[in-house]
């Protein structure tokens, strides 16, 4: 089996458009309208894609399990702008990176994370 | 905020060799660097968090994290990943001969096919094909 590359990151949401005010409002993302519809919406990142799946019953949202870390360039302003927003963070620092850990609306898990500059080439890529 | 990047994507597992066995020999993924022998990075946050580990697989342009720690826990719900293949039927017939049970098989939608399996913690994941 050969697998060659992410296909999406699948993120579970309740109410699609609560969720979109906040991956677009909040973090600023901006979704590919070619797939975006009533239960589905894609946003490019990279050469990455990060989707929202509103979905009923069968897929539901967790505070837990797999959790998608979304780099930005300038940790601070990110961190302002999620207190401006009244989203509340959890700041945690590893040898590496620095991370403020969120919860999108529907409690999934979402790390803001910026390498240290020493290690943007380096030990998480 | 956002730069053009997915830093990561983590997947939290409760048994680390468990884990490597079915990330590195039954999904085939490569172990980001080589030079570690596929070894798990042990980490430390510091004396207020409990040590962790955490090994990583490069897939393109994006880097998913494999990580054990007391206080992140896998779930059955919540954020997945699907992996693009090549040849979908070749790879769920792969995975079942190697164990794996699938909850959702091959699914056709307007664009791709997909089936849904589990890892040995029951996180959710999903192998693709996108339709040309």
């Amino acid at each position: 089996m050969k697998i060659k590359a992410i296909a999406f990151v699948g993120i579970p949401v309740t109410n699609m458009n609560r969720a979109r005010e906040f991956y677009e409002g909040v973090l600023g993302l901006v979704p590919d309208t070619e797939m975006t519809g009533e239960h589905w919406t894609e946003y490019p990142i990279g050469g990455g894609t990060l989707a929202l799946a509103s979905v009923g019953e069968q897929w539901k949202p967790s505070q837990d399990g797999t959790s998608a870390a979304l780099e930005v360039d300038n940790l601070d302003a990110a961190i302002e702008r999620l207190e401006e927003r009244k989203v509340s963070y959890d700041k945690v620092d590893s040898p590496v990176c620095q991370m403020a850990v969120i919860e999108d609306p529907d409690g999934n898990k979402l790390i803001i994370h910026k390498l240290k500059s020493e290690n943007e080439k380096g030990i998480c890529k | 905020m956002i730069t053009n990047e997915l830093a990561f994507v983590a997947i939290a597992v409760s048994d680390k060799e468990r884990a490597r066995k079915f990330y590195q020999e039954t999904l085939e993924l490569k172990p980001a660097r080589a030079q570690m022998d596929g070894a798990w990075v042990e980490y430390d946050l510091g004396p207020t968090q409990m040590d962790g580990a955490w090994v990583e697989y490069d897939l393109g342009p994006t880097t998913i994290g494999v990580g054990c720690h007391p206080a992140w826990k896998p779930s059955r719900d919540g954020t997945t990943i699907a992996f693009e293949v090549e040849d979908i039927d070749a790879a769920i017939d792969k995975l079942k001969g190697r164990g794996v049970t699938f909850d959702m098989e091959k699914t056709e939608t307007p664009v791709c096919w997909m089936a849904q399996f589990r890892d040995p913690d029951g996180n959710k994941l999903v192998v693709h094909k996108r339709k040309k």
